[in-house]
């Protein structure tokens, strides 16, 4: 194997490893490249193909994830997550004017008398929980906005 | 795959790649890289130390070795293994002579 050739590929992978582990704590990272940049340069020093050598380590990114571990916060997808707080604040916003048609029901029945009692109590439970669905949405739109 | 490591280490000093190589060969392992992170991991809990090894004209390389906790690591890990391999063998040829007797049963 050609050792320019062999060069740009560890410089590549490095590369992409560098990139890669942006995420982890600086000297876990220093520490990390330092010894995959080690690996390959012994797995040359010992005549071994350096593409296949690049080939068995893994992708950068698995190699990045093992380095997180289980306890470390996995990254979240930006985008992902600010689609699912949309949907809660459209969930808030339906329940919301949930709460206020049941108030419009509830007026109207008492304004059209006692004959439309049935009406009052559906209302009433009706109102009920468009707040309590209300209460819930805003806390998880809440907390969602904190993170 | 910890204790694993722990184990060849123990069984002499290593540098990375042998070590990579003989997992590799063990099937132990699929992607090589992740070894490394684990090494890590094993040196930040005090079980294994490293240091640079310069001799004559190679080139130097980072040895693992295993300190005193991990030596203990595997001693622990080895004594818990053979009790649970023991275990596994017993309910397995149990399951194999229950399977024959089922056979012997059932045959005809």
């Amino acid at each position: 194997m050609n050792r320019t050739t062999d060069d740009e590929l560890i410089n590549q992978y490095l590369e992409a490893l560098r990139a890669e582990s942006a995420v982890l704590a600086p000297n876990q990272r220093a520490v990390l490249l330092s010894q995959l940049e080690n690996h390959l340069e012994e797995a040359r020093a010992d005549g071994v193909d350096i593409r296949t050598s690049i080939d068995q380590l893994g992708r950068p990114e698995e190699v990045v994830r093992e380095a997180l571990g289980e306890d470390a916060p996995v990254p979240t997808a930006p985008s992902n997550s600010r689609l699912i707080t949309a949907l809660w604040a459209v969930g808030l916003v339906l329940s919301v004017l949930w709460s206020v048609a049941s108030v419009a029901v509830l007026i109207w029945s008492a304004v059209a008398g006692a004959s439309q009692g049935w009406l009052l109590i559906a209302a009433g439970v009706v109102l009920v929980g468009g707040v309590i669905l209300s209460f819930w949405t805003a806390r998880n739109v809440r907390q969602r906005l904190q993170r | 795959m910890g204790p694993l490591v722990l184990a060849l280490i123990g069984q002499r000093d290593r540098y990375g790649l042998e070590l990579v190589k003989v997992l590799s060969a063990h099937d132990l392992v699929v992607s090589e890289g992740t070894v490394y992170p684990l090494l890590s991991r094993l040196m930040t809990n005090g079980l294994v130390e490293s240091e640079w090894l310069i001799s004559g004209k190679d080139r130097p390389r980072r040895i693992y070795r295993l300190t005193e906790e991990g030596k203990n690591e595997v001693r622990a890990f080895r004594s818990e293994w053979d009790a649970f391999a023991t275990s596994v063998q017993d309910v397995l040829s149990e399951n194999t002579m229950d399977n024959e007797d089922r056979e012997i049963g059932t045959d005809r």
